[in-house]
């Protein structure tokens, strides 16, 4: 790494060292899948399971065509697991690295974007897989694809300052990882992943989908993989997203940043 | 008195201290522990919080090998943690000159599943070894470790020394300029615990500054001219090695 960091530097100065963070990560990938008879395969077989059995399980259950389910479910679970991986692994990104925090001067935000690089890595695997499968079912790869790209780049930001605010959440306060056990499964319930606002009546549609800044999250990535643009709104509450996210978190850093590596302990 | 020129590490009347559960649980409300109590009497803020280091002060010079001796608890860990930058004190201030590099616990820092050349790579980019220096310095760090012929193996299925030596090569072969070692040193095999003590008087004679902590009393005794003994966060002695040593060791008996 050149330009030394320490604890405290600050967000957009780790975010500078992306080499470093994205070096650990593919280290972190190799750990968990050496020994394993697919190794990194892996990925690709639970995209493909899920979007194949689960999809044809709801093309039954709801006798909907294949080619409508199979790249929805895909597509939007590929993107529901990374918001996931965030949300559980961000609360725990600093605790759960205490050990390396006492014994280095490595700067704390590095940890979460360290974490965020490594579910980065493995969704860029799943979407690919996923875009694949519902290009081949839609028969074509539509024009709007090339919209993912600003997607991504929203729901990255949006994804590295809900990691931050709950890794310092989660370090200061350990019921967090308790409390977001809890409400999980409801999110992913409450969220259109195995479901279709269509598949609603209009004014649920309105609560569930248009309040949930989940559902939009996915639909900035989900959207123009299946053909259609973003609506707006999806681009105002990303917007709005990481403003909301990135407040907190930067102000916690920056007033309590002496303090956080103690929470860590 | 040192010039400031001459000082690497200058502590002024640290203060560190830790939450305690029982605070975070809410549970012993009426409690006093020694801690709060001793701090208070030093003139400290009085709380339910651990103080590991109590208004300890202490200049270092560079070019110098220090030891760190005290009873388990004593807050020698807590110190190499201020002094890495690793801990912020609560009160004092902290003046460090030079690239700290920590070698303070083995936990964490390896991969298990990952070979031993891996984990030098890692541990490089984790260590922040500049990018032009690294390949360089994994490569010394391979053959100054002695585990050639072991390093395509994964780490898990290394000793605890061999992991130590591992560490211990990369900590040393990046050119530290102040390199602190907790514990973990004075051990290993005797091939080893020689070269590692050549490799640190090396490091010393060109300049670089040590600080030690350990309960190898006879590796202090061969390391180091100058210790610093602690008790309960407070500096109990310091000076010449064989002084402190012999005063440490009667207060043990006792």
């Amino acid at each position: 790494m050149d330009g030394e960091l320490n604890h405290t530097s600050s967000v957009f100065q780790s975010l500078k060292q992306w080499r470093t963070w994205i070096a650990l990560a593919v280290f972190d990938l190799r750990a968990q899948y050496r020994r394993t008879s697919l190794g990194m395969y892996w990925i690709v077989v639970a995209t493909l399971f899920f979007a194949l059995v689960v999809g044809s399980l709801w093309t039954a259950l709801f006798d909907r065509p294949a080619g409508e389910v199979i790249p929805w479910l895909s597509v939007g679970g590929a993107t529901w697991w990374l918001i996931l991986g965030v949300i559980t692994g961000g609360a725990t990104s600093l605790t759960s690295r205490s050990a390396l925090i006492k014994t280095l001067d490595l700067p704390l935000p590095g940890y979460v974007i360290w974490l965020l690089a490594r579910l980065l890595i493995t969704f860029l695997i799943a979407i690919v897989t996923a875009s694949t499968i519902s290009w081949i079912l839609i028969g074509q790869v539509p024009q709007t694809t090339v919209l993912v790209v600003p997607g991504m780049l929203l729901l990255s930001a949006i994804l590295l300052f809900l990691a931050m605010l709950l890794s310092l959440i989660g370090a200061r306060y350990r019921s967090l990882v308790e409390v977001l056990r809890v409400v999980t499964l409801p999110l992913f319930l409450l969220t259109p992943v195995i479901w279709q606002p269509s598949q609603l009546g209009a004014s649920t549609r309105e609560r569930l989908v248009e309040l949930n800044p989940i559902g939009h999250w996915i639909a900035l990535i989900r959207d123009p993989i299946l053909g259609s643009a973003p609506a707006p709104e999806t681009w105002v509450v990303a917007i709005c997203s990481i403003a909301l996210l990135a407040l907190p978190s930067l102000a916690v850093l920056r007033h309590k940043r002496s303090e956080v590596v103690y929470w860590t302990m | 008195m040192h010039s400031p020129d001459e000082i690497a590490i200058d502590l002024r009347d640290i203060w560190v201290k830790y939450a305690s559960d029982r605070k975070r649980t809410g549970a012993n409300l009426f409690g006093t522990s020694r801690s709060r109590q001793h701090a208070h009497q030093r003139g400290g803020p009085a709380t339910t919080d651990l103080w590991a280091l109590q208004g300890l002060s202490v200049s270092l010079r560079k070019g110098t090998a220090t030891g760190l001796i005290g009873r388990n608890g004593a807050g020698k860990s807590t110190l190499l943690r201020v002094i890495a930058g690793i801990l912020p004190p609560h009160r004092g201030s902290a003046h460090v000159t030079g690239r700290v590099t920590p070698l303070l616990a083995l936990s964490g820092s390896l991969a298990e599943p990952l070979t031993g050349w891996e984990n030098l790579r890692r541990m490089a980019i984790l260590r922040q070894v500049p990018t032009r220096q690294r390949e360089a310095v994994i490569q010394d760090a391979g053959r100054f470790s002695g585990l050639a012929e072991r390093l395509e193996d994964p780490v898990r299925t290394f000793s605890s020394g061999m992991k130590l030596r591992l560490a211990f090569s990369l900590a040393t072969t990046s050119e530290p300029e102040i390199l602190l070692l907790d514990e973990i040193v004075g051990t290993g095999d005797k091939d080893f615990q020689a070269r590692s003590s050549k490799r640190i008087r090396d490091l010393v004679s060109g300049s670089a500054t040590v600080v030690v902590a350990s309960h190898s009393l006879s590796f202090i005794e061969e390391m180091c001219p100058h210790v610093l003994w602690i008790e309960g966060g407070i500096p109990r002695m310091a000076g010449e090695t064989p002084n402190v040593l012999s005063r440490y060791r009667e207060s043990r008996e006792q």
